[in-house]
C-alpha cells in the first residue's frame, strides 16, 4: 500500500501566469494553488476566460507565447510504471523544448485540448516542437490514423502494425463507425464530435498517469458523452489515472468529480468536495453559476438567472476582492478595500471570500 | 417508398418562413491513384423541417448525425445533393410584392448574396471561422464591409453596442482572436453573425464554450433580439437543457435522416422516437447524488455512407421488431405539429426526462 504522500501527482503552487500585451500586463493565472493525486478527478470550473485552459497548459510547460510563468511552480511526482520510486519533477523549471518533458508530454500526461483543429493558429506554434503539436492537435491534410500512430510510437515500443492497430482499437472505444476504415480519413471529413473523440483516443492510447482533459465532452452527443466518460472512468480504475477534468457543464463535473476548483479572474474562489459545492456552497460566484443553470423538464419562460455586470478589464483591476462590482452579498468598504485571502473552513471546504473572514 | 417519405412529410404552409423538403448533401468517398468514387457518405438524407418567423427550432442528435451540414448546405456552403429549400426573402421580393418564396437550391451567386444577408450562421469551431490576421473590431464589421453596409461613423457604434451585448468589452475591439479563450471567441462570431440584421441565424453550438453564467447571459440576449426584431433560430446544440429553454420546437435527427420534431415540452416530456428517449436518459443532471438510469444503446453508431437496412436505428433500437429491418418508417406527423420517423410510435410508451 502507498504511503498517503504518495498519492499525490501534481502539486501547483501559487501559480502565476502573464501575458505582455500592447495594452498592458494580463494576469491570466494570479495564485493558483492545489493537488491533484493519483487516481482522483479534480473538476475545474469558473467564468469564461477566468485561466483555466493557461494552469492545465502550465503543467505541460506550454503556455503559448506572448504568456510566461511569473511566479510559483508545478511540481510532478513522476514514478516509472511498476516502481515505487517517486522523483519529483519541478515543470515549471524545465525547457519547453526539452527530451523530459516530451516524454511527459502525450505519454505520461495526456491532454485533450478544447478545440481540436486549432493547430493551424499562430497560437500554439510558439515554442513548441513540430512533433508534439502533431500529438496534441490534429493537423489537417494528415490522415487521422497517421497521426494517432505517431503519437504512439513515440511513447511505446510498438512496430508501425501494431501502432495502427491500437489506434484502430482506440477509435472503437470511442465510437467512432467503421473505425477500420474511418483511420484513413482527414480531419475535415469528420464531424466536430467525431474530431473531438480521434483527440480523446489519442490521448488515452498511451495509458497516461493523468490525464488533462479540457472541455472533452462539449461537442458529443449525451449519449456519446456518458459513454466517453464511461471510458475515462474505466481507464481511471485500470491504470490509476488522475484526471483535471475543465469544463462548464455542471452536470458532468457533478458525475465525474471528486472535488471541484471554482476559478474567477486568474484566482481560485473555492474549493470542495463535489457534494459540498453543490449542496452547500460558500462563495457568492459559486451560489449564482449554480443558479444559472438552465433545468431540463418541465418550461419556464423565465429568463436564466445571470451574474450582474461584465467581466472587469485585466488592466485595471477592481480594488478589494476582484468579485466586488458583480458580487450580490457586495459589503461596502470592506470588499471594495480589502482582498480576501484563501481560508479553509472545515474539512476540505476552502473559499476566499470577506462574508467567512473576521476583519 | 423515398417519394411516399417526403409527401407525408411536413408540408409546405405559408406561414413557415424557412420550409426544407427532402434535402440531401452526400459527401463522395475517393479511393485509390485515380480517385474514383467508390461510394458517398449520406451526411443528410432526405430531411424535412420548417422554421415559422421569430421562432427557435432546436436541432439536436447524434455527432456526427449531419447537422452542421444541414445548416451549411441551406446556406449552400456544401452544394445540396437534392431537396428543396424555400426561403421567404424580403431582398428578393419584386413589383411591392412584400416576400417572395425562393428555393435557394436554385438561386445563383448574386442571389445567394443577398440571402446571406437575410440569413446568418454562427459557426461551430470557433478558432476555424475566425480570421486569425484581423482584429476582432474587422472580424465583426466584414459582414457589413462585404454586403456594402458599412459606414464608418454609425457602424462603429454598432459594433461596439454589439460587442457590448455578447459580454465584451469596447478595448477588445483591436485585439486578434487569438488572445481570447474559448468562451470568448465563441462570442465573436455570435456578434458578428448578428451585425446584418439577419432574420434568421443557423446558431451551430452558440454557446457550447461559455461558462453558465455567461451561457445564460447569450441565451437572454438572444431571447431579446428575437422579441425584438422577430429573429428566428435554427438552434443547433447537444446541451439538451439549453436546448429545450431556448426552442419553441426541437427536432431530432439520427444518422442524415429526421426521427422527430415537435414542441420542446412535448418532445421532452412524451418523446415517441425510442432514439429521443434514448437521449433524454443520459441528459446529465448538476446535481452530484443522481444516479442516471441511462439506456444504453446497443451495437455501433450507424455508419452514414453503408447505413442499415429498414430503421436506421433498428440495430441499436430496444423495440425493434422484424419489420423494422425491412421497412423504412416515413417521417409523418402523429398528431398536430407533432412528427415521427418509427413504425411502433403509436403504440409504444416512451419515457421523457
Ligand atoms: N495568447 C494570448 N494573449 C493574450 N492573452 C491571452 C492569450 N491567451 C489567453 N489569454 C488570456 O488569458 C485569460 C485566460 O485564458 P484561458 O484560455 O485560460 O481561459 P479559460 O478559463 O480556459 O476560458 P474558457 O472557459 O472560455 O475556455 C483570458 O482572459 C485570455 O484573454
Ligand atoms: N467535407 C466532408 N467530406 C466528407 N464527409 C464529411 C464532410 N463533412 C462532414 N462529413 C461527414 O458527414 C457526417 C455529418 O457531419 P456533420 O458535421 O454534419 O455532423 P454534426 O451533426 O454537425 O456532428 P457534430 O455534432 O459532431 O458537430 C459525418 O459522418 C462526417 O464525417
Ligand atoms: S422503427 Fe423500429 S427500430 Fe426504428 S425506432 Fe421505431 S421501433 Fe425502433
Ligand atoms: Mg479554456
Ligand atoms: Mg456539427
Amino acid at each position: 500500500m502507498n504511503e498517503p504522500q504518495n498519492d499525490v501527482l501534481v502539486e501547483i503552487q501559487d501559480l502565476r501566469v502573464e501575458f505582455d500585451v500592447r495594452a498592458g500586463v494580463v494576469k491570466a493565472v494570479d495564485g493558483v494553488s492545489f493537488t491533484i493525486n493519483r487516481g482522483e478527478t479534480l473538476g475545474v470550473i469558473g467564468e469564461s476566460g477566468c485561466g483555466k485552459s493557461i494552469t492545465a497548459r502550465a503543467i505541460l510547460q506550454m503556455i503559448p507565447k506572448p504568456g510566461r510563468i511569473a511566479g510559483g511552480q508545478v511540481l510532478y511526482h513522476r514514478r516509472a510504471r511498476g516502481s515505487n520510486q517517486t522523483d519529483i519533477i519541478n515543470i515549471s523549471k524545465l525547457d519547453p523544448d526539452g527530451e523530459i518533458i516530451r516524454q511527459i508530454r502525450g505519454g505520461e500526461i495526456g491532454m485533450i485540448f478544447q478545440e481540436p483543429m486549432s493547430s493551424l493558429t499562430p497560437v500554439y506554434t510558439a515554442g513548441i516542437h513540430i512533433n508534439e503539436a502533431t500529438n496534441l492537435h490534429l493537423t489537417p491534410f494528415r490522415k487521422v490514423g497517421d497521426q494517432m500512430a505517431e503519437t504512439v510510437l513515440a511513447h511505446r515500443k510498438l512496430s508501425k502494425a501494431e501502432a495502427r492497430e491500437v489506434a484502430i482499437e482506440m477509435l472503437r472505444r470511442v465510437g467512432i463507425p467503421k473505425p477500420q476504415e474511418r483511420v484513413d480519413s482527414y480531419p475535415h471529413q469528420l464531424s466536430g464530435g467525431q474530431r473531438q473523440r480521434v483527440m480523446i483516443a489519442i490521448a488515452l492510447s498511451c495509458g497516461p498517469d493523468m490525464l488533462i482533459a479540457d472541455e472533452p465532452t462539449t461537442a458529443l452527443d449525451v449519449s456519446i458523452e456518458a459513454q466517453i466518460l464511461d471510458i475515462m472512468r474505466e481507464m481511471q480504475a485500470e491504470e490509476n489515472m488522475a484526471i483535471m477534468f475543465i469544463t462548464h457543464n455542471l452536470g458532468v463535473i457533478a458525475e465525474m468529480a471528486k472535488e471541484i476548483v471554482v476559478m474567477y479572474m486568474g484566482k481560485q474562489v473555492e474549493r470542495a468536495s463535489t457534494i459540498d459545492l453543490f449542496y452547500d456552497p460558500k462563495h457568492p460566484y459559486t451560489k449564482a453559476l449554480l443558479q444559472s443553470i438552465p433545468k431540463v423538464g418541465r418550461k419556464t419562460d423565465a429568463r436564466l438567472a445571470s451574474i450582474e455586470g461584465m467581466v472587469p478589464d485585466p488592466f485595471s483591476l477592481p480594488t478589494g476582492c476582484v468579485f466586488h462590482p458583480r458580487c450580490p452579498s457586495f459589503m461596502p468598504g470592506k470588499c471594495d478595500r480589502i482582498a480576501p485571502t484563501w481560508q479553509r473552513l472545515v474539512d476540505d471546504h476552502w473559499v476566499s471570500c470577506l462574508l467567512y473572514e473576521e476583519v | 417508398m423515398d417519394a411516399r417519405t417526403i409527401q407525408t412529410g411536413p408540408t409546405a404552409t405559408t406561414d413557415h418562413l424557412l420550409e426544407v423538403k427532402g434535402l440531401k448533401k452526400f459527401f463522395p468517398i475517393h479511393k485509390g491513384f485515380l480517385r474514383r468514387v467508390v461510394g458517398y457518405v449520406k451526411a443528410v438524407d432526405d430531411v424535412s423541417f420548417y422554421v415559422r418567423p421569430g421562432e427557435t427550432l432546436g436541432l439536436v442528435g447524434e455527432s456526427g448525425c449531419g447537422k452542421t451540414t444541414a445548416g451549411r448546405t441551406i446556406l449552400r456552403l456544401y452544394e445540396p445533393t437534392g431537396g428543396q429549400v424555400l426561403w421567404r426573402s424580403k431582398l428578393l421580393a419584386r413589383g411591392g410584392a412584400q416576400e417572395v418564396q425562393v428555393d435557394l437550391a436554385e438561386m445563383d451567386h448574386g442571389q445567394m448574396k443577398l440571402i446571406r444577408r437575410e440569413i446568418a450562421m454562427i459557426f461551430q469551431d470557433p478558432i476555424n471561422s475566425l480570421n486569425p490576421r484581423m482584429t476582432v473590431g474587422d472580424i465583426v464589421a466584414e459582414p457589413m464591409v462585404i454586403h456594402g453596409q458599412y459606414e464608418k461613423e454609425r457602424s462603429e457604434a454598432v459594433i461596439i453596442n454589439l460587442l457590448q451585448r455578447v459580454g465584451l468589452r469596447p478595448d477588445h475591439l483591436r485585439r486578434y482572436p487569438h488572445e481570447f479563450s474559448g468562451g470568448q471567441r465563441q462570442r465573436i462570431g455570435i456578434a458578428r453573425a448578428l451585425s446584418l440584421n439577419p432574420r434568421l441565424v443557423i446558431c451551430d453550438e452558440p454557446v457550447s464554450a461559455l461558462d453558465v453564467s455567461i451561457q445564460a447571459q447569450t441565451l437572454n440576449l438572444l431571447q431579446d433580439l428575437q422579441r425584438d426584431f422577430n429573429l428566428a433560430y435554427v438552434f443547433i446544440a447537444h446541451d439538451l437543457s439549453v436546448v429545450q429553454h431556448i426552442s419553441n420546437r426541437v427536432a431530432v435527427m439520427y444518422v442524415g435522416k429526421m426521427a422527430e420534431m415537435a414542441d420542446a415540452e412535448e418532445l421532452y416530456m412524451a418523446p415517441l422516437h425510442p432514439y429521443t428517449e434514448a437521449l433524454m436518459s443520459a441528459v446529465p443532471k448538476a446535481d452530484p447524488k443522481y444516479r442516471s438510469e441511462r439506456i444504453i444503446m446497443q451495437g455501433d453508431v450507424a455508419d452514414p455512407s453503408n447505413p442499415p437496412s429498414g430503421c436506421y436505428f433498428h440495430p441499436r433500437c430496444r423495440y425493434a421488431i422484424e419489420r423494422c429491418k425491412q421497412e423504412a418508417p416515413a417521417f409523418r406527423a402523429l398528431k398536430p405539429d407533432h412528427f415521427v420517423a418509427c413504425h411502433r410510435a403509436e403504440e409504444l410508451k416512451l419515457r421523457g426526462v
